[in-house]
């Protein structure tokens, strides 16, 4: 007997399960969004949406990382200070610099920052007994201590006008940091869902020995998570950096904060072994539009960040009535 | 005296418990068994208090109680000891004894008036007595079981209910708990236990309920039952053949071969191991028998000597060096050491082939294949049996008996030469364990060399083609099949001495 599989039985499976996952989340988002337009008309207007998204693109990137790291029981606080130290390294190399390659070179700097960072923190938390909490609040003091030193607390303006216009400008409809931080998901989503690496991670967040008695290099593993999340926080530092046409040492300051708790309203689990990238990217959504809809009508942001902290507490105690499905 | 009369609990359409009658008559030692799901530790709960029932009655002394909780139940007299110890780990023996019930005046805690009584506790009861200043994490289990115990009986039981007393120590511990429930009974309490172990049951009881679906199978005085008896009311069916027949014998070629091999924890050994043999390690906790598993999986390093794997040099670093060559290891700690408890049933079983280099479920760069991965793991849920089948359900929400199936079904998958499975059948119920050694048998009759380490000794003379026996790190013995009875493998992982008081003891 032969059956011709009409559609990808897993893929099918496997996207339901991810909606199912995050529904509520899902449904929370779309109570809001429609409860903002018809408060505020000019909610759902095209320069809105556009304004909301790339409020919330570096958040976006952050989170990519960040759910990697807590899916393997792991945090990482470092993320706003590698944004601060790699916007003012790669901003001061890229305005030293000048010329055609400078916007590269910086880049690239800016990256190696975001690496090295990664790098430490991976190692440290995986070879020896220090908690990764208390790990990468060391790097945070010392990266965001080190980005005050290097510019002396003073803000970086001079950036190549090819690179400052990055921030807003268009690859079709959306502006290039949209893109970028979408584009960044997907391909966090797949590693994540698709691939070795991605099962790994699941792996070792849930069961570290389990997981090296099945074979995994679990150390290994560990370092790359945090590399990952180094490089994103860079990534995150270059399009704060473009989309605000300046390096501030303290641009990322509480960055961190936002991203895991992006990550823990899309259902990521302090303890590892759960979260995917679909979700955190709904939980980053619901940070955006609960902050721009509460600034369209007219609430002070300082009352924002009282709601916001309800939504983190309140979504992670609807979470523990949810009946998950495992990956 | 405690009558249980026409007893239901319902979980929603799920009938627990279904109009059970039992009589526990004072002063004696009453066993409740039944595999898992079989109703026995909701029975005990509910004489306990920590489960209200649906319908019957409990009379004590020939009145009818409800309790509504367990503290209602401590007042009227019954002591429930659950299975997982609920101690506080940081606190001394002291402080657990009587916490929450501390002797007082003027609001504060009279700390000489609670050391006093909890000294004349353990005089009183003759108890082996723990050291009770220290904190509790640092006593062995059976030492905090017995604060355990002395918690339950400072509020004055007349009746002492164990759940599974038994089912996270070591054959070495179990022994010690068992004399200190004849000691409760000798004292006038009535002691009622829940077992998986039919030979602690004839150690000790003097009773037995058997539970089977809900409904009570079985009930009558020890004297008059025998072990088949007891085995056909709890599953059902009377066992011909609980260990499996071998379809083939070890075959002649020699697959691990050990020269004078050592590792922290054992000396040096020589041994050959065949292939499709069924090695039987017996050796009490701290032995040297893990540590044996543990130097062949790549947990321990080989200190000196050499082995070899196929005729290969075999010295793996780690376990995923060892699994390359060809040997897995199982660890003993299902929940700690080999689940993914939050996992799927599927994430679980493909672990290891995931893990694998050049695996069949992984692309060359590195993408998986899930297609696949699924089909595979359905095939294997069916062929393992593992209830329910449900590929996407977390390992936690199965049976202990169920995620075993679901850790040996890894090695079907990926399949390894040689298996080094550690006590595989630890807190698994009666059903289970008969099928995980029809699995052990089948992967041994297709070529697979199994060592089989137990601190469980009826399994391994049951199972295995070759017995060897370690005792203080030292291989001491070595036995065929049928060369060496019960009694023998005991004298010899226990030494001469303990076994003499164990046999006193049992007698």
């Amino acid at each position: 007997m032969t059956t011709q599989p009409m559609a990808n039985p897993t893929s099918l499976r496997s996207g339901l399960v991810a909606l199912l996952n995050s529904s509520l989340v899902a449904a929370v988002l779309v109570v809001l969004i429609i409860a903002f337009s018809l408060a505020a008309p000019e909610f759902m207007s095209g320069s809105n949406v556009l304004n909301l998204l790339q409020s919330v693109a570096v958040i976006a990137v952050l989170s990519i990382g960040q759910t990697f790291v807590i899916i393997t029981a792991g945090i990482d606080l470092s993320q706003g200070a590698v944004i601060g130290l790699s916007g003012v390294l790669g901003a001061g190399v890229m305005g030293a610099t000048g010329g055609a390659g400078s916007i590269i070179l910086g880049i690239a700097v800016a990256v190696a920052v975001g690496l090295g960072v990664g790098l430490v923190n991976g190692l440290i938390t995986a070879f020896t007994r220090v908690p990764a909490f208390i790990v990468t609040l060391g790097t945070l003091s010392i990266a965001s201590g080190i980005a005050l030193l290097v510019t002396g607390g003073e803000p970086i303006y001079q950036l190549p006008p090819a690179f400052d216009s990055f921030g807003t400008n268009a690859l079709g409809v959306f502006p290039d940091i949209i893109m970028v931080s979408v584009m960044l998901a997907i391909l966090g989503q797949i590693l994540l869902r698709r691939t070795r690496f991605g099962r790994s991670v699941y792996a070792i967040g849930s069961n570290p020995r389990a997981a090296a008695l099945s074979g995994l290099p679990v150390r290994r593993n560990i370092v790359l998570v945090y590399v990952m999340s180094g490089i994103l926080s860079a990534i995150g530092g270059i399009l704060l950096t473009a989309y605000v046409n300046s390096a501030l040492p303290t641009a990322g300051a509480g960055y961190e904060l936002d991203s895991i708790a992006a990550v823990v309203i899309g259902g990521g689990s302090l303890f590892g072994g759960q979260g995917t990238v679909w979700a955190s990217m709904l939980g980053v959504l619901l940070i955006g539009v609960l902050g721009n809809g509460t600034d369209l009508l007219g609430v002070s942001s300082y009352s924002q960040t009282v709601i916001l902290g309800c939504v983190v507490i309140g979504a992670v105690y609807i979470d523990s009535f949810r009946k998950r499905v495992a990956i | 005296m405690i009558g249980v009369r026409d007893l239901s609990v319902r979980f929603g359409p799920i009938t627990a418990l279904n109009g059970v009658n039992v009589e526990i008559r004072p002063g004696t030692i009453h066993a409740l068994a039944g595999e898992n799901g079989s109703g026995k530790s909701t029975l005990l709960k509910v004489l306990g208090g920590a489960q209200t029932p649906s319908g019957g009655t409990i009379e004590l002394d020939g009145k009818p109680v409800i309790f509504a909780d367990t503290s209602q139940a401590t007042a009227a007299g019954v002591g429930l000891i659950f299975q997982e110890l609920s101690l506080f780990p940081h606190l001394s023996g002291y402080s657990n004894i009587y916490v929450g019930n501390e002797p007082r005046s003027f609001g504060l805690m009279q700390l000489r008036r609670l050391r006093e009584d909890a000294e004349r506790l353990v005089r009183e009861l003759g108890f082996p007595r723990p050291d009770l200043e220290r904190a509790v994490a640092e006593l062995t289990v059976a030492e905090q079981q017995i604060v355990e115990i002395l918690k339950c009986l400072s509020r004055k039981p007349k009746i002492v209910l164990f759940d599974e007393p038994t089912a996270s120590l070591t054959q070495r511990e179990i022994r010690p708990v068992l004399t200190n429930m004849k000691r409760l009974r000798d004292q006038g309490y009535t002691v009622v236990f829940v077992s998986h172990y039919l030979e602690e049951v004839f150690a000790v009881a003097d009773r037995i309920t058997v539970l089977r679906d809900g409904s009570v199978t079985l009930d009558e005085d020890m004297a008059d039952v025998d072990r088949d008896r007891i085995l056909g009311a709890m599953l059902g069916r009377r066992l011909t053949e609980f260990y499996p027949a071998r379809k083939a014998a070890p075959l002649r070629e020699i697959v691990l071969k050990l020269k004078d091999a050592d590792c922290s924890g054992i000396e040096p050994l020589t041994l050959e191991i065949r292939k499709g043999e069924i090695l039987g390690v017996a050796g009490t906790v701290g032995s040297g028998s893990a540590a044996f598993g543990e130097m062949l999986g790549g947990l321990r390093r080989l200190r000196g000597g050499s082995m070899a794997l196929d005729g290969d040099r075999y010295a793996p670093r780690n376990a995923a060096d060892a699994l390359r060559a060809g040997i897995a290891y199982v660890p003993e700690d299902r929940r700690t050491e080999a689940l993914l408890l939050d996992l799927s049933v599927a994430s679980n079983m493909s672990l290891p082939l995931v893990a694998a280099p050049a695996s069949s479920l992984v692309t060359a760069r590195g993408f998986l294949r899930l297609r696949r991965e699924r089909r595979l793991v359905e095939h294997e849920i069916s062929h393992m049996n593992v209830r329910p089948g449900n590929p996407f359900l977390p390992a936690r929400a199965l049976s202990g008996g169920n995620q075993q199936k679901v850790v040996l079904g890894r090695w079907f998958l990926y399949d390894r030469t040689c298996l080094v499975l550690n006590n595989p059948t630890k807190g698994v119920d009666v059903g289970s364990k008969a099928e995980i050694y029809k699995f052990i048998a089948d992967l041994a009759d297709s070529g697979h060399t199994i060592i089989l380490i137990s601190n469980y000794n009826p399994e391994l003379l049951g199972t295995a083609d070759r017995i060897i026996a370690f005792r203080e790190g030292r291989l001491i013995a070595s036995y065929d099949r049928g060369e060496v009875t019960e009694d023998d493998l005991l004298a010899s992982t226990m030494g001469g001495i303990e076994a003499m008081l164990v046999e006193e003891e049992t007698l």
